[in-house]
């Protein structure tokens, strides 16, 4: 059997899809319960724990336990990274939420923003190179976990690797981990660029 | 449009009065300094016009008009406010840093892009140049000017400004305080300034407010403040800036002298001033150390150079002494010992001192 050139292109655009999907909606969670928890220290505390307890939980038993749920298929995997996507965006956003100097927030206020304005145009834009910083670590984290989703018969590069290791067929097994790895390092390069152009600011 | 403080307390939680039982009243279009030491309340009676602090007790009325009963938002967006570490915000350029408020009440885009390019231009900064540069591609001075702006974009007619110039070196300082006073002198805003620095306060003062631990103590004009401290506390804040013994009854020079100097132009490191009754200028450095008198003529022709090198007099020369010498001249600069132009001679402050002595007040 042999893998076309194409076959890795679409397996890769799969992988790359399941992955920011999966990220993406963990994200979001994180960045919600960051904004809304912000001036509630105990209740963020009792969410930054969980998602801190979610992100030493081993990728392998969480994707068995997600699959009596969630069935075969590419949903299981989604859920499993997105839980594995809250944890670092969620400490990011309330990191940087936090670090924004007060002075500016007052002068917010002073000039007659009500404070959903403060958050809007203030706050968030401040914080915003955290909250992608969060995002970029998890996504590449994702990339990584979304190889063996092949176990749960998702879909993306973990098929070729999985098989090239079967098969003891070590040119398959690479055929899914140069590109998984070079997705990896592309996401890294591309987010931390854009997050080096706004510091630059 | 006046600001009325009728019997205002701010107590914070578990400290002593920050502000006790203030009764003042800013006129229409005129520039009140509020001043004193660290701590005496300046700020937080800056803050309760604009609601940023709630007083524990009295009212404040905005042309007669309880504070109040306006709605939080709406009030502030008609008053302008800039503080010291210039409060911009580093991820707007300077155009969206001047057009925060325009925007939150809406103005339409033509409009408010129109409104930074005049902004802009009363400072002299560029727009294609500054517009859409970011805070920090700004020197200090620069980007508290932007400040001072912003504070300015909607045009309101109440401008809260809590020691906008503190954090500038000497020179950018002096230099923004002439271009206030140029704006304000065109803009005619009910201007509310804090600063610590007495020269600050008289150079741009119409009327000067002197607090101490919450209190107000003196109430009045630079030139009756300087010459009339209502007690040792707002005589030794003078003082210290203007080394003369004021409560020694016989006169001394800076008693004949008129000390309300206006800032006309800034030159480098030099400042030209002028002071009314006298038509020369007078040229300082940024210390504001007296290095001569420039005429009109020389000043209108860009000629910036001490044209005629009077020599000044002490503060505390004596009347004696400065009549035989005046006999000469029209004016006379008033030095203090560290060569600080302290204030000048000239035929209408000695009519006015005689006035005062005559009369027994202030004219
Ligand atoms: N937010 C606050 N909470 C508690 N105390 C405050 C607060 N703001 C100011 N104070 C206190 O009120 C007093 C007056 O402060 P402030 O108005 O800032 O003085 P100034 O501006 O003249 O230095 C000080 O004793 C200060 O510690
Ligand atoms: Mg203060």
């Amino acid at each position: 059997m042999t893998v076309t050139f194409s076959d890795i292109l679409s397996a890769s655009f799969v992988h790359l899809y399941l992955s920011l999907i999966g990220t993406f909606a963990g994200g979001l969670i994180g960045f919600i319960v960051a904004v809304l928890g912000r001036n509630h220290a105990r209740i963020l505390t009792v969410f930054l724990t969980i998602a801190e307890l979610i992100q030493t939980f081993p990728s392998i038993a969480m994707l068995a336990l997600l699959l009596l749920v969630f069935g075969l298929g590419n949903n299981t995997l989604i859920v499993a990274l997105a839980l594995y996507g809250i944890m670092p965006v969620l400490q990011n956003t309330y990191e940087g939420l936090s670090a924004v100097d007060p002075m500016l927030i007052d002068v917010g206020r002073g000039m007659g923003m009500t404070k959903r304005q403060v958050l809007r145009r203030v706050e968030l834009p401040l914080t915003f190179p955290m909250i992608l910083a969060g995002f970029r670590v998890s996504l590449v984290t994702s990339i990584g976990i979304a190889t063996i989703g092949v176990f749960v018969g998702s879909g993306g590069l973990g098929l070729f690797i999985y098989r090239g290791l079967q098969m003891l067929d070590n040119q398959i097994m690479l055929e899914g981990a140069v590109p998984a790895a070079i997705l990896a390092i592309l996401v890294e390069l591309l987010i931390g660029l854009l997050e080096r152009r706004l510091a630059k600011r | 449009m006046t600001v009325t403080f009728s019997e205002v307390t701010k107590v914070y939680q578990g400290k002593k009065p920050a502000v006790e039982n203030l009764n003042l009243e800013v006129h229409t279009g005129e520039l009140l300094v509020l001043i004193g030491p660290s701590g005496c309340g300046k700020t937080t009676t800056l803050r309760m016009i604009n609601r940023l602090e709630e007083p524990t007790h009295g009212k404040i009325q905005i042309d007669g008009r309880d504070i109040e009963k306006f709605k939080e938002e709406e009030l502030r967006r008609g008053i302008g406010y800039t503080v010291q570490q210039t409060g911009l915000f580093p991820h707007m350029t300077v155009k969206d840093n001047i057009e925060v408020v325009p925007r939150l009440l809406k103005w339409p885009k033509d409009k408010r892009d129109e409104r930074v390019r005049e902004l802009l231009a009363m400072v002299n900064m560029d727009f294609e140049e500054f517009a859409h540069r970011y805070p920090r591609q700004l020197s200090g001075g620069q980007q508290q000017r932007i400040g001072v702006l912003r504070s300015l974009a909607a045009d309101p007619p109440i401008i809260l400004m809590d020691e906008p110039f503190g954090a500038l070196d000497p020179i950018s300082r002096e230099v923004l305080q002439i271009e206030l006073k140029k704006l304000q002198a065109r803009l005619q805003k009910t201007i509310i300034f804090v600063t610590h620095d007495i020269d600050e306060a008289i150079r741009l003062g119409d009327r000067i407010a002197i607090f101490q631990t919450g209190q107000l103590v003196q109430l009045g004009s630079p030139q009756e403040i300087v010459k009339n401290p209502v007690n040792e506390f707002v005589a030794s804040f003078i003082k210290k800036n203007y080394q003369f013994e004021t409560s020694n009854l016989s006169l001394k020079a800076l008693d004949l002298a008129s000390v309300d100097f206006h800032p006309y132009e800034s030159h480098d490191d030099r400042i030209i001033l002028s002071i009314d009754g006298s038509d020369d200028f007078y040229l300082v450095d940024s210390d504001h150390r007296f290095i001569g008198t420039i005429s009109k003529e020389n000043v209108k022709a860009n000629q910036i150079t001490a044209d005629k090198v009077l020599q000044p007099i002490r503060v505390y020369d004596s009347v004696q002494n400065i009549l035989s010498i005046f006999k000469d001249v029209n004016t006379l600069p008033v030095v203090d010992d560290g060569n600080k132009l302290v204030g000048v001679i000239t035929s209408l402050s000695l009519m006015n001192a005689v006035a005062r002595l005559v009369g027994g007040n202030e004219s």
